[in-house]
């Protein structure tokens, strides 16, 4: 199946252009996630085996499993929250890769000339940007998604080992029959888009920065913003900028600042997150990334090459 | 639809600098037209525009479409190949195949894959790790493999060996050139597409200086290599331009029949280079 989806066969202009984006950006699209994934079942593995334990709320995850006096509440908050988070390190690196993206793609065919090359196709600007978002904002995280689930089924593999060497629980009714999986993909995956959302305007930002910076737009694209909040707060003692970037990230804080165990995971935590789409603050993001991605269009339509 | 480049009064000014001053040019079906000028001429600017890549003031319709606003329909009926060498460094030769073949729905697949058999190329590397020429090659193998109305080719051999160049053009003029197709070819290297332009364009300084088709250029200039005892007979005939190399005078002349000149010596066709010094240099006696 993914040799017909990296192929091309005949005229299917959308899914060249997507296609052009995975080979020019297979690295952060494809090999981040997987070396990433790669490194935490090795660490895993090693701490495994060398017993040092994860700590939780003061205690070792073992003693934790030793009080637990049964399948209980508290016991099964901790196992879903470890399962929960323990993807980060990829969330984290998906991340860097969507930032670095959004400011190379625009810049870097400007760079090395080959726009000249993609606007003798017929292909519009607009197509090509508005792809180049799709890549950014949605292809990224997409193929993720299955390494997600691989760092959350080795984290409960290994949990099961734990708990089978610590104690005397039988690991297919605490583990595997406990807790909630599909809870648990969920509360990974939808939580990311939706924070993914409210922070279109900034990877909007950097998509602009690359479209119209001649040297190095990653400077470029924090400079001018540090540049505007410091002349805010001198000329007009306000920081609406600040606060207007902060806003973006409400809901990154609340969902993954805090987790409380006694409280437990339920989905009510991704429905209220998903209600925040009713907020005027998410629309007015939404307009503000539109009006962006406008400025590449006709930026790409007017430069060449730097 | 037989006229294929209308362009009437056509400007371009990059700040105070005017890279084209209201040029008028038509170009129509099943020409090849040689795009000649020094560098900073306004050539490439010219094409640009033709190719809805920046922005002019003044009328120009390229196959019927505005091409800076319709960019993105006219490249399905035009192809170009800049001066600068366009293809990314990191796409494998296949890849390259295959988004052509995917983005372009004239592409033929076939017909690229036997121009790249003629080649050493390697499908299954990357641009960065092929050779300059072969860069080149891969571009015009795509290029050609496209069915298009019209072809403009900034500078396409630059960087190639003169066997391959020839062979290049031998291939344009057989296997690609037909009546309903046109090419526009800018080079340096006059000499090697004069014999298969069918009009000349001369470019300076975003003016048009020369525009006509080669048989009437050919009518209208040709050089006299007198014989010693004639060159003052010569010289009276009032010779456009005078060339004086290793102690021999030949003439250029304009709009004077073969058979006049013929008396006074050899005479020859003026090849495009010399036609385009003539005009350049600008030094009419």
């Amino acid at each position: 199946m993914f040799s017909t989806l990296t192929k091309i066969n005949g005229y299917s202009p959308i899914k060249a252009l997507f296609l052009k984006e995975f080979w020019d950006n297979k690295r952060a699209i494809l090999i981040t996630p997987m070396v990433v994934t790669g490194l935490f079942i090795v660490f895993s593995l090693i701490a495994l085996i060398n017993g040092s334990g994860m700590m939780i709320d003061g205690a070792q995850l073992t003693e934790h499993l030793a009080n637990a006096q049964n399948i209980d509440k508290h016991s099964t908050s901790i196992i879903t929250g470890i399962i929960i988070f323990s993807p980060m390190i990829l969330f984290i690196s998906v991340a860097f890769s969507m930032i670095f993206t959004a400011l190379s793609v625009l810049f870097d065919e400007r760079k090395n000339k080959s726009i000249l090359f993609w606007k003798s196709m017929p292909v519009s600007d607009t197509q090509e940007v508005l792809v180049k978002l799709a890549t950014v904002i949605f292809i990224i995280p997409l193929v993720a998604i299955p390494f997600v689930l691989i760092i959350q089924a080795v984290t409960t593999l290994i949990i099961g080992a734990l708990i089978a060497v610590n104690s005397d629980y039988n690991i297919w009714d605490f583990v595997f029959l406990n807790i909630n999986y599909l809870t648990i993909m969920v509360g990974d995956i939808v939580p990311a888009f939706v924070v993914i959302l409210w922070a279109l305007p900034i990877f909007t930002w950097f998509m602009l920065v690359s479209s119209f910076s001649k040297r190095s737009p990653f400077l470029l694209a924090f400079i001018v913003p540090v540049l505007i909040m410091i002349a805010e707060s001198i000329f007009f003692r306000s920081s609406l900028l600040q606060q207007a970037i902060a806003s973006r990230f409400i809901y990154l804080e609340k969902y993954a600042g805090r987790y409380d165990i006694d409280d437990g995971f339920t989905l009510d935590r991704v429905t209220s997150l998903l209600s925040s789409f009713s907020e005027p603050n998410f629309w007015m993001g939404l307009v503000a990334a539109a009006l962006m991605i406008v400025g590449c269009i006709q930026l790409r339509k007017r430069n060449m090459i730097t | 639809m037989t006229n294929y480049i209308n362009a009437k009064n056509l400007s371009k000014s990059f700040g105070k600098f005017k890279a084209l001053s209201d040029v008028s040019l038509s170009i129509n079906k099943g020409q090849i037209v040689g795009l000649i000028g020094s560098n900073g001429a306004g050539k490439t600017t010219l094409i640009n525009a033709i190719l809805g890549l920046s922005s002019y003031d003044g009328d120009l319709t390229v196959l019927g479409l505005d091409p800076h606003s319709q960019r993105d329909k006219l490249m399905n009926e035009v192809c170009f190949i800049s001066d600068v060498a366009t293809l990314p460094g990191w796409i494998k030769v296949n890849q390259a195949i295959q988004f052509v073949e995917g983005i372009h729905p004239n592409f033929d697949r076939v017909k690229a894959l036997e121009f790249l058999e003629q080649t050493s190329i390697p499908l299954d590397k990357k641009v960065s790790k092929l050779s300059k020429g072969m860069i080149v090659q891969l571009h015009l193998a795509l290029i050609m493999a496209i069915n298009a109305k019209l072809l403009v080719l900034d500078e396409p051999t630059l960087g190639l060996d003169i066997l391959y160049r020839k062979k290049f053009y031998d291939h344009l003029l057989e296997d690609y050139f037909d009546e309903e197709r046109t090419i526009i070819i800018t080079t340096h290297q006059v000499d090697e597409v004069e014999n298969i332009l069918t009009d000349v364009v001369f470019i300076r300084d975003g003016k048009i200086m020369y525009d006509a088709s080669m048989e009437d250029t050919l009518k209208t200039w040709k050089t006299l290599e007198p014989s010693s005892d004639h060159v003052d007979e010569a010289r009276a005939l009032g010779p456009y331009r005078e060339i004086n190399s290793l102690g021999r005078s030949s003439f250029v002349f304009k709009d004077i029949d073969t058979d006049t000149l013929k008396e006074f010596g050899d005479v020859h066709r003026l090849s495009l280079s010399d036609l385009f010094v003539t005009l350049m240099t600008g030094d009419k006696k």
